[in-house]
């Protein structure tokens, strides 16, 4: 179950994302060559076309993440209809109650595309006094959507304020007050988390950033939510679903009709299929009432939800793995004979938009039920600007199949020496069923030297003078789990190890930067045989940040090992010392110590926890603490409840092969690269 | 001296057993948290980094009406009730009257930091007992109102009368982290000794080591006096009392012992510069509902707000068996001073060298 079956909720409001761009560039992590503008605001030149980065636009950024002026807009039952007189459509979303602002944190500067929220607590009231409450899981978001949105002039939209992107996560803890049971559509909900380790889906879909109707200025945006059920064995962070996708998928999706990825959900029983709209139809902002600038999909006339009558290939060789040959592509005019049609969108507008979040559900009609189980769903454009013949904008995945990881933003401290496990739970799925004995392959990256900096438009004028560090190097510092297949319930955790990310100088090999981020990329096969599906999307990996061993000297001083961490935290976070005090000035750090050791020992998911980027290793983390204490006359027991270095194992571990070194072979799946990274997601240039 | 009506204190007089003083030391709650908006709002105005002296002298007594506020919570914990600290009546509505009464005829407001403000209304909320009608009122016929000193005394006196039978809570619930406030400020209240000590913090750091009837007088324009001989502008730990402490700003210098001024201490140290043309330029009292809806100040505005309300949120499970949720309200006092910041520098649309300002409204969504 997700946030996109039945039956769910949907509501409507505001959010801010007051991300820090300091540290948009990795370059200004270096404090040897670290320079005062780099806390300034960017200065665009004269003719628009270069641009003096400093801070970029947001430098006094204090990343949290706020939901505003949400309410529920609307709510699906259980059968599939609308709800109707639901009290929960009076009913409002509210967050944190007794806690600072969550957070929203990207794993690192050179990777900026899987940015996720941390202490997020949602709650939902009725006239002020609280119905349910949950605890979002960090939550990264997934299929960022970039060019989606047109403006008023008919041009497109660049970066991110034209983006959208969805975060998907598990409300955990949910708790339940006796107002709920007012409501039947709470009480179904309540029905199944209950029974379900009380936990629900929540889909956050983020779009019009900076863009805000009414609003000209930065940091806020506009925000749906969803709120399902989840079910024990569920993953965390996305929906199980029948993926639909394009071919060579990236982050932009190729026109005509430039539809993202999208995911649909077939009731038990084959009775409805719901479809998530939400992040995939393109939109285009409009006038509305008194001159407010609305968003609203962009209209391109009735879209026909069909099945396709032709099932795809698939076959398995237990060596190159899967092969997949599609019977139909994305694109293609068809027949009356090549489709079972399930329903028509004829209606998706702003109110409808509001109101269901951009999720539909149709009844499936006795013909298309029997082919639903095995053959690929589609969208198919029916409108005369497109086609005499229906065509398809957007299919599902060749073969109905497709993979995911559910912890694929990954924080690992490595150990001086030796090997550190971690996991990686994958789930496959087949027509949104589990996939069994689906061969699985790991690889990992290739070196990728255009992670981080300033993007080629508009050109950067007196760029930072640091050397950008190349990713995923060395190879050696990780091992790659050896090619296996799911279990009976379609799913597959693997260990992956990572070592000490050095250089050849044993020095740790970013330099001026903790760690290294490591992209470890999974797929069906070897051999790219059907466009975009495997192996999957340029996203649709693991992003790990190995942070390097630290083991703490026993005296730690200022000097030497203390201000270098704080002096970089400094600089990349103004608004510290703007509004709190300096980070390099040691007066002010201990007369400060109380309230740092405070923050320092918060568990990583509180919302206080410093440093807010969670990239810190947990042996200077422990020095830091360690040295704080000294300050602090009846400080607890730092050893109690610290992060403690991991220790690494130098035994072969009975998943893991020697490293897997099988370089990006695949030209669908490009590095990021430069013109990509001028796009991320906290890019406004 | 903040004066009370003195119905209140008969009340406390007339109190026969521990739960008649409940709603009395609930007021004094009530009473400590409502003067710090109007501080904080002064603070927040100075553009960080910025004045630095005068941030750091109404810092010092916002800390410590935080700490009377945790004080008489703990009281009313120590005898058996419960602090209600998040409810839409806890905040007082800018500008306005304190609550029962209290203040008398002192409009409290919310504006940016000036002379004015600290010395019409800051020195007003401070100012020690006026000795006259006091003394009047000790001898014969009650005046209609009493004075906070007055209040306090009487509640330490009944907690005396009423003896050791009156502490009756629970008193791990009180919230004695010395992590934030050293050990001879607060400490477990368990009796009607450790009550009295307690309530000796709250007066003495509000208005000097003195009795609260009388009251220090001018002689010269910067010299102190005190009415009577032992008594000085300082508290039990040697800092200056509140009134004294707001009074450096206003004569733009420190307060500094003086062997020639009659009371020892004289406004001759450092200067102390108020630096206005680094002050926000907040607009007065603000009301969030006359900002355009969807505004970005409007916005800002109202999150401010319900930030502040999370704040009393936290404080009211601080103080109703989660002492430890007060390392959580540290984190979220931290927020709402850069949030502050934020707020202040977006002009209220169409007056670009107005800053939006900071309602401290009770608001509890997240509107």
């Amino acid at each position: 179950m997700s946030y996109i079956s039945l039956p769910r909720l949907t509501f409507t409001g505001a959010f801010q994302a007051d991300v820090n761009t300091v540290n948009n560039d990795v370059r200004h992590y270096d404090k040897e060559t670290f320079e005062p503008r780099f806390q300034k605001l960017q200065v665009p030149l004269a003719d628009g076309n270069a641009m003096e980065y400093n801070g970029w636009w947001n430098p006094d950024g204090g990343n949290t993440f706020r939901l505003m002026n949400c309410t529920v807009s609307g709510a699906v039952g259980p059968d599939g209809a609308p709800v109707a007189g639901d009290p929960v459509l009076t009913m409002g979303i509210n967050v944190q109650f007794d806690r600072t602002a969550s957070k929203i944190v990207d794993l690192d500067p050179q990777m900026q595309f899987c940015s996720a929220l941390w202490g997020l607590r949602v709650i939902l009231t009725s006239n002020g006094a609280a119905v349910a409450s949950g605890d979002l899981v960090p939550t990264p978001f997934r299929d960022i959507f970039f060019g989606r949105l047109t403006g008023l002039d008919g041009n497109p939209v660049s970066a991110s304020p034209g983006a959208s992107a969805r975060f998907t996560g598990t409300l955990q803890n949910v708790t339940w007050t006796g107002a709920a049971d007012a409501s039947p559509l709470l009480a179904a909900l309540k029905a199944v988390a209950v029974a379900n380790g009380n936990r629900l889906s929540l889909s956050l879909m983020t779009y019009g950033y900076t863009r805000t109707p009414g609003m000209d200025e930065k940091t806020f945006g506009l925000v749906l939510g969803t709120i399902g059920t989840w079910t024990e064995g569920d993953p965390l962070t996305f929906a199980p679903s029948r993926r639909f996708a394009q071919p060579a998928g990236g982050l932009e999706p190729p026109p005509p009709f430039s539809m993202n990825f999208m995911d649909g959900v077939v009731s038990p029983g084959n009775g409805w299929l719901s479809l998530d709209f939400g992040n995939a139809l393109p939109l285009s902002e409009f006038a509305g009432p008194g001159g407010q600038t609305l968003i609203a999909p962009t209209n391109y006339g009735p879209l026909t939800v069909a099945v396709l009558t032709a099932a795809d290939t698939v076959a398995t060789d237990p060596k190159t793995g899967l092969t997949l040959t599609a019977a139909s592509q994305a694109g293609q005019p068809l027949t009356a004979d090549q489709y079972v049609t399930i329903g028509t969108l004829d209606t998706y507008d702003y109110a409808w938009l509001q109101a269901t979040g951009g999720i539909a559900d149709f009844a499936v009609p006795a013909a298309a039920a029997a082919l639903i189980a095995d053959h690929p769903l589609a969208i198919l454009g029916t409108a005369d600007t497109w086609t005499t013949d229906p065509v398809i904008l957007i299919r599902e995945t060749v073969g109905g199949i497709w993979v995911r990881a559910d912890d694929f933003v990954q924080r690992v401290d490595a150990a001086e020496t030796g090997w550190v496990d971690s996991p990686i739970t994958l789930y496959a799925m087949r027509y949104g069923q589990p996939y069994a004995d689906a061969p699985l392959q790991f690889t990992l990256a290739a070196p990728d030297p255009d992670e981080g900096g300033t993007g080629p438009t508009p050109k950067p004028v007196r760029p930072p003078q640091a050397p950008i560090p190349v990713l995923n190097i060395p190879d050696s510092a990780v091992r790659l789990p050896q090619p296996q297949t799911t279990g009976a319930n379609g799913t597959l955790t693997v260990t992956w190890q990572a070592a000490n990310p050095l250089d050849k100088g044993g020095k740790p090999v970013r330099g001026y930067i903790d760690g290294q981020i490591f992209n470890i990329l999974y797929a069906f096969g070897a051999e790219e045989t059907a466009p975009g599906q495997s192996p999957m999307p340029s996203l649709e990996s693991v992003w790990a940040h190995v942070r390097n061993a630290f083991t703490p000297p026993a005296t730690p001083s200022w000097e030497t090992d203390i201000a270098p961490i704080l002096v970089q935290y400094g600089n990349l976070y103004p608004i510290m010392s703007r509004g709190l005090f300096s980070f390099s000035d040691y007066n002010a750090v201990v007369a400060n110590a109380r309230l740092l050791y405070l923050a320092f020992t918060r568990p990583i998911e509180d919302t206080n926890y410093m440093p807010s980027s969670r990239d810190m290793s947990a042996g200077q983390m422990r020095m830091l603490i360690d040295w704080l204490s000294g300050y602090l006359t009846d400080a607890p027991n730092p050893s109690a409840s610290l992060p403690v270095p991991p220790e690494g194992s130098t035994l072969e571990h009975p998943h893991t092969q020697p490293p897997t070194l099988a370089r990006d072979s695949h030209p669908t799946r490009p590095a990021l690269g430069r013109k990509i990274q001028a796009m991320a997601f906290k890019s406004l240039a | 001296m903040l004066t009370i009506k003195r119905t209140l204190i008969n009340r406390v007089k007339q109190a026969t057993k521990a739960a008649d003083l409940h709603e009395m030391v609930q007021t004094a709650i009530v009473l400590e948290h409502a003067t710090i908006p109007t501080y904080l709002c002064a603070l927040y105005t100075l553009k960080t980094g910025t004045n630095q002296e005068v941030a750091e002298i109404i810092r010092s007594v916002i800390i410590e009406e935080m700490l009377h506020m945790t004080i008489a919570a703990n009281l009313l914990i120590a005898i058996g009730g419960s602090p209600q600290i998040n409810t839409p009546d806890f905040i007082p509505t800018y500008p306005g009257h304190l609550p029962d009464g209290i203040g008398g005829d002192l409009i409290v407001t919310l504006e940016k930091c000036s002379i004015d403000q600290v010395k019409n209304v800051f020195m007003k909320i401070e100012e020690p007992a006026n000795p006259l009608p006091l003394r009047a009122a000790a001898g014969e016929e009650e005046t209609e109102y009493g004075t906070i000193g007055e209040f306090y005394a009487a509640i330490d006196a009944k907690l005396h009368e009423l003896g050791q039978a009156a502490f009756t809570g629970d008193f791990t619930r009180e919230m004695v982290n010395n992590s934030w406030f050293p050990a001879n400020e607060l400490f477990p209240i368990t009796g009607p000794d450790s009550a009295s000590k307690a309530i000796e913090v709250i007066v003495s750091q509000g208005e000097g080591r003195s009795s609260p009837t009388t009251p220090p007088l001018r002689t010269a324009s910067d010299t102190l006096t005190a009415a009577s001989p032992g008594e000085s502008p300082l508290d039990f730990e040697g800092a200056p009392a509140h009134y004294y402490r707001f009074e450096q700003i206003v004569r733009g210098r420190r307060l500094v012992a003086n062997a020639d001024a009659p009371y020892g201490y004289s406004f001759t140290g450092a200067p102390i510069v108020l630096d206005e043309r680094n002050v926000w330029n907040m607009q007065p009292n603000p009301d969030p509902t006359t900002l355009p809806a969807g505004s970005r100040a409007r916005r800002l505005s109202d999150q401010f707000d319900f930030s502040y309300t999370l704040l009393l949120n936290t404080l009211h499970q601080t103080f109703n068996g989660q002492p430890g949720m007060i390392d959580r309200a540290m984190g979220q006092m931290y927020e709402l001073r850069l949030l502050a910041q934020e707020v202040l520098s977006t002009p209220v649309p169409g007056q670009e060298d107005l800053s939006t300002g900071l309602a401290f409204r009770y608001q509890p969504f997240s509107a």
